[in-house]
């Protein structure tokens, strides 16, 4: 592709950006002359360029539209949303075939009769409907300003010189200069009319009889610069008015430097029509000197500065180890001139936000017909300034944003117009600087987010359940937009609902370090707020040692730092294993980098180096809403770093965002926010606290299980594991008997004993709901005053040891402290030999058996070693697989293990299998735990080397187990019942 | 096979291949003893022992990044590359600087040798014994005087490292 055609795809890209938003413009103040005026100078300048580059098919529509345009421009068709919507038709051919043609090089095949015939029969058909009297246009402005300003002159002096070259008996001579001369007289013109000093008109034609042009031909031309002139809406007088620059200057061949000047002038202006018209069409006074630049090269600039800063750094890091230098003062020069050149460059980086804008309000209005919704798009701030790698990615999920809100958020204007609003909705886009960081809104006045439908969409999507969504506030609960696969939308419509949901914005927003939050007000309307980085090239970093290796941490992300002493270590706790730190008022939850980075342990003595050794530090960070903490070794300052990619054999580690190069010259790794964020909430606890903090944030935790919450007696709400209960059962109590001094209930053919919630017989009086425990004939039945819900939580016990008998301990369960109810306590109160029934004292009481329970549930060991107690064995517990190695090379005096296969690191299957590996451990006796029991489980278990296996939730079957394996002698393999 | 003792004439060290115009110039380096060679216009540069950043989480054969005048590149540790013992190797290791799809990479090798001229029509099959770590990134061998030159591809060391990391 030649630079010619390259140079006009980039301009009429620009021009056609501005059509786009000029027409809508337009068709909101249909009256605007100086907009119409715009619009067909721009559809003429590109109808112009397709002849001249021989683009039939690109010249034919704009040729169309441009007669359309003409007529509207001289009263004689009325701007209406059929003309506009017409034009903008073939503005979206137009858009077509130059994506065609930068693809394929040229244009391609096809036929745009249909479009064309319909333009023409638009401006035919209407001006033969008789030309409506042209209004009497108030001469507005200077000369100038009705002469088209310069994008205005510029045309006129491009259709003067083609004319003129058609005309000429030496076009093959004149023609290479042509261009110089157009722009020149251009130029020229534009001055003269401002009465501004520069190019002098005079000089232009001097220069000319220079170089041979004769008095004729400088009046053909100088009529056809008036012809051009009237043919663009200039009044003959204003024309007249015109030519007498020329003339007059002509008149007074004052002897004046040569034309030099004006060809120097020349490249500097060339870009500028488009620019100019974009600048709404007054930009000739503070017109801007603007280039156009590769944006490789730009890239390249970027990155050599960036070598420079690390240099600089570098030279200031060794400066600082010598007190007087005869360096300090020109490094210090450097250091400066350094700033500043880094500064430009990132400017020249910078693009107006309302480039990423620039397609709304034409997307607006086509949605708003396609709807039939009336909505105006409000924009400000467009000129904010932000670095055009985040343009680019907020670009997309800005347009996705407005869609939505013009698609679901807007209603209808009857629908409005019901609810008491004005007819029009209007979207808001806002965008402004705030310290380091651009904001940008974007808000409408529609119906806000429907709260039912999202309810009741998380509740089918099984995203949370109802007692889940009912602790939550109405934001907590809003937030759940941001999820995969979440859409409100009731229809799939052409425009929105397609599945492509909120959760790819939020994804696109914080991978450039920025955050959204949502706020909806149902009938009001929704607000987005947008956080997003100026830039991402040279970032503000804190520098953290852990391990004794360093880090950067992304300043913008740090919320603040915490020292903690390590002696004291006020405030640092641990819930299940895993460190807290209460923070102020809240309880932020705490992970090791060197943990999550998997640091070797560096064999440095603390201490060793200095003040800082005694005390750990806390890097309180914050990503989207979720507030956690960092523990480190050391913080050091903070410094620029230049942010570079990390290298492709490592990108899939999600901790690191890049690397960079310190002053020192050593390469360090920069830390990602959100990497360490999902680091931080992978583990099950961390997800726990994280769901109040992050508000909507359900964990997916390993140990999730579903509670039967009921009330009983005075106090909270209790939770039973439901797989314990058989059934549920409502009874009249009145109909219960007393045998023996315990309650019975008949039922189904037995007699099942009923207790209350204090362990006691239950009283016989009122109906209540029983929850039933059934072990083959025996039955327990436990009363209590209601069932309040069936809740998928992960169980983490939080308060073990408890108040009375009967409580395993407390957890938090959909928000609210629960107590979690001791089945087996129960078990035994209804029953007195309910788990001693196969035990049948297969050892006497001197002749304990230890037992080693390792099992990582909180739960399940507080459910099974009270119980395995009570059953007469003395039980260790150990929280994971290489916990219960260690005890076992500790102290060798275990009689039986039983185990969980499901375990965080070393899993049952691999637990057993290194035990067996160890001689001494060969012949032990090996149990099982699981909550899969199938064949081929337990086959796979046997396998393993398990000698027996049975169901995590089945305490007969594992006390039977038990039973059998220490009186019948060890390794007996046989299956559990 | 063919006619050793001709070989074994046409591959002095350094010599420039007489008219045969299908040579190629090799950098030689040893690794655990054995010889490799890399061809001379892949190598950008070759560094003496780097302070080198070990970056955590990366697959074990990635020793770590290291500042070369301004850019970041990778070091591969080729002895754990080829399975071979590398205790207290990298400190002490040369760095042979290759690019690969626009990005550095540093190969830390034993030591740099001299650059050989070999005759391309000389070099032989991969044996389909050689173990797979090494049978991966061998592309062909040339049999040298006193020793086996192994023809080291730069992109399928990297290639496969990639692909046991993800």
């Amino acid at each position: 592709m030649d630079d010619l055609l390259k140079e006009f795809l980039a301009e009429t890209q620009e021009s056609l950006d501005v059509l786009d938003s000029e027409l809508v413009e337009l068709e909101q103040q249909p009256g605007d002359p100086a907009l119409v005026g715009s619009i067909f100078r721009i559809m003429h300048t590109i109808k112009g360029t397709c002849g001249f580059l021989g683009l039939p098919r690109l010249e034919s529509v704009a040729h169309a539209a441009e007669d359309v345009l003409g007529r509207v421009r001289d009263g004689q068709l009325e701007i209406s949303q059929g003309v506009v919507s017409l034009v903008l038709a073939a503005l979206d051919r137009i858009k077509e075939l130059v994506a065609a043609l930068e693809t394929g090089g040229s244009e391609p095949a096809g036929s745009d009769a249909e479009l064309i015939g319909s333009l023409r029969r638009l401006a035919e058909g209407e001006s033969a409907a008789g030309p409506a009297a042209k209004p009497a246009v108030e001469k507005a402005g200077s000369l100038f300003d009705r002469a088209g300003g310069v994008s205005g002159i510029d045309t006129a002096c491009e259709m003067a010189c083609n004319a003129f070259l058609a005309q000429s008996e030496q076009r093959a001579a004149l023609e290479p200069d042509m261009l110089k001369l157009q722009l020149a007289l251009a130029a020229a013109l534009a001055v003269a009319l401002q009465q501004k000093p520069g190019i002098n008109i005079a000089d232009v034609l001097i220069c000319l009889r220079d170089n041979g042009w004769t008095e004729r031909d400088i009046d053909v031309l100088g009529s056809e610069i008036g012809k051009a002139f009237s043919e663009l809406g200039l009044d003959s007088e204003d024309v007249a008015a015109l030519l007498a620059h020329l003339k007059y200057e002509e008149a007074d061949p004052a002897p004046a430097p040569v034309a030099q000047p004006a060809e120097e002038e020349k490249p500097a202006r060339q870009p500028a029509p488009p620019v100019a018209a974009a600048e709404k069409h007054d930009a000739g006074a503070g017109q801007a000197q603007t280039l156009r630049v590769n944006i490789n090269v730009l890239e390249d600039l970027m990155t050599m500065v960036s070598e420079l800063v690390l240099t600089r750094n570098q030279l200031l890091q060794i400066l600082r180890g010598y007190g007087d230098s005869p360096f300090l003062a020109p490094l210090q020069r450097l250091n400066q001139v350094t700033t500043e050149l880094q500064e430009s460059v990132m400017m020249t980086r910078m693009q107006p936000i309302g480039n990423a804008w620039s397609k709304l309000p034409r997307l607006v209005r086509d949605l708003g017909q396609e709807l039939d919704k009336k909505i105006d798009l409000v924009m400000t701030g467009a000129d904010t300034e932000l670095d055009r790698q985040i343009l680019e990615s907020i670009r997309d999920p800005l347009t996705h944003m407005v869609r939505n809100s013009a698609d679901h958020g807007i209603e209808t204007s009857a629908e409005r117009v019901a609810a008491g609003k004005t007819p029009h909705g209007t979207i808001h886009l806002s965008a402004r600087h705030e310290g380091g960081h651009i904001v940008v809104l974007v808000s409408d006045d529609g119906r806000g987010l429907p709260m039912a439908r999202i309810r009741e969409k998380v509740l089918t999507n099984g995203l949370a359940t109802e007692a889940q969504l009912d602790a939550m506030s109405e934001q907590q609960i809003q937030q759940f937009i941001f999820r995969p696969g979440f859409s409100t939308a009731a229809a799939v419509t052409s425009v929105s609902g397609r599945g492509v949901g909120m959760d790819v914005v939020r994804n696109n927003i914080e991978k450039i370090g920025g955050i959204i939050e949502f706020q909806s007000t149902e009938g009001a309307g929704s607000r987005f707020v947008i956080k997003i980085p100026l830039t991402l090239a040279i970032v503000s970093a804190l520098i953290v040692e852990c391990e004794g290796e360093r880090f950067a941490m992304p300043q913008n992300s740090v919320v603040e730092l915490v020292r903690i002493s390590r002696t004291s270590a006020k405030g640092l706790e641990n819930i299940n294993g895993r460190p807290v730190y209460r923070l102020r008022d809240r309880l932020l939850p705490l992970a090791s980098l060197s943990e999550i980075l998997d640091l070797p342990k560096s064999d440095k003595v603390p201490g060793e180096d200095g003040e800082s050794a005694d005390s750990t530090y806390v890097v309180v960070s914050q990503v989207g809403a979720l507030i956690f903490g960092i523990i480190v070794d050391k913080v050091f300052d903070t410094e620029e770093i230049v942010v570079k990619p990390v290298s492709r054999i490592m990108r899939h580690i999600p901790c690191f965002s890049g690397t960079t190069i310190l002053g020192d010259g050593r390469v360090i790794m920069i830390l990602d926010p959100n990497g360490l964020a999902s680091a931080v909430s992978a583990s099950p606890h961390v997800e726990a606290v994280g769901k109040a903090a992050a508000g909507g944030r359900i964990a997916g935790g390993r140990e999730a299980m579903s509670m039967l919450v009921f009330r009983a007696g005075d106090g909270g709400p209790q939770a039973v594991p439901l797989s314990l209960v058989a059934r549920l059962e409502e009874a009249d109590l009145t109909k219960a008997e007393v045998t023996g001094g315990r309650t019975v209930l008949q039922y189904r053919n037995g007699l099942m004993p009923l207790l209350d919630i204090n362990g006691n017989p239950a009283a016989r009086a009122g109906k209540h709901p029983i929850l039933v425990f059934v072990d083959g004939p025996r039955m327990l039945g436990l009363v209590v005053d209601s069932v309040v819900d069936i809740i998928d939580a992960p169980l983490d016990l939080q308060l073990a040891g408890s108040a009375r008998p009967g409580i395993l301990g407390s957890a938090i369960i959909a928000g609210a402290a629960t107590d979690i109810v001791d089945t087996v306590h129960y078990l035994r109160q209804g029953d007195e030999d309910w788990f001693n029934v196969e035990t049948e004292k297969p050892f006497g009481a001197e002749d304990q058996r230890n037992v080693l329970l390792v099992e990582d549930s909180a739960f399940f060991r507080n459910l099974l070693m009270p119980m395995l107690t009570l059953a007469g064995y003395r039980v260790v517990v150990a929280e994971h697989g290489e916990a219960a190695v260690e005890l076992c090379k500790e102290k060798n005096s275990f009689d039986i293990i039983v185990s969980d296969i499901e375990m965080p690191g070393l899993s049952g299957f691999d637990l057993v299998r290194m035990l067996r590996a160890d001689e001494s451990m060969g012949e032990m006796p090996i149990i099982a735990l699981s909550s899969h029991a199938n064949a081929r489980d337990i086959e796979r278990g046997l396998d393993a080397g398990f000698t027996d296996y049975v169901t995590k939730l089945d305490p007969k079957a594992l006390l039977a187990a038990l039973s059998r394996v220490a009186s019948t002698g060890f390794a007996h393999k046989e299956l559990a019942a | 096979m063919r006619n050793e003792g001709q070989l074994r004439d046409d591959t002095v060290p350094g010599a420039i291949a007489g008219a045969e115009s299908t040579s190629e110039d090799y950098v030689t380096m040893g690794i655990g003893g054995q010889t490799f060679g890399i061809p001379v216009l892949n190598v950008r540069d070759v560094l003496g022992p780097q302070n080198i950043t070990r970056v955590p989480l990366a697959p074990e054969e990635i020793a770590g990044s290291l500042n070369l005048r301004g850019r970041i590149v990778t070091a591969v540790n080729m002895r754990k590359r080829l399975g071979l013992p590398s205790e207290n190797f990298v400190a002490t290791a040369m760095a042979v600087v290759v690019e690969h799809e626009d990005e550095p990479f540093s190969l830390l090798v034993d030591e740099v040798g001299e650059v050989l001229s070999l005759q391309s029509a000389r070099r032989e099959a991969v044996p389909a014994t050689l173990d797979a770590r090494w049978r991966d990134v061998t592309q062909g061998i040339y049999r040298l005087d006193d020793r086996l030159l192994i023809v080291l591809g730069v992109a399928d060391v990297l290639r496969t490292i990639r692909t046991d990391s993800i």
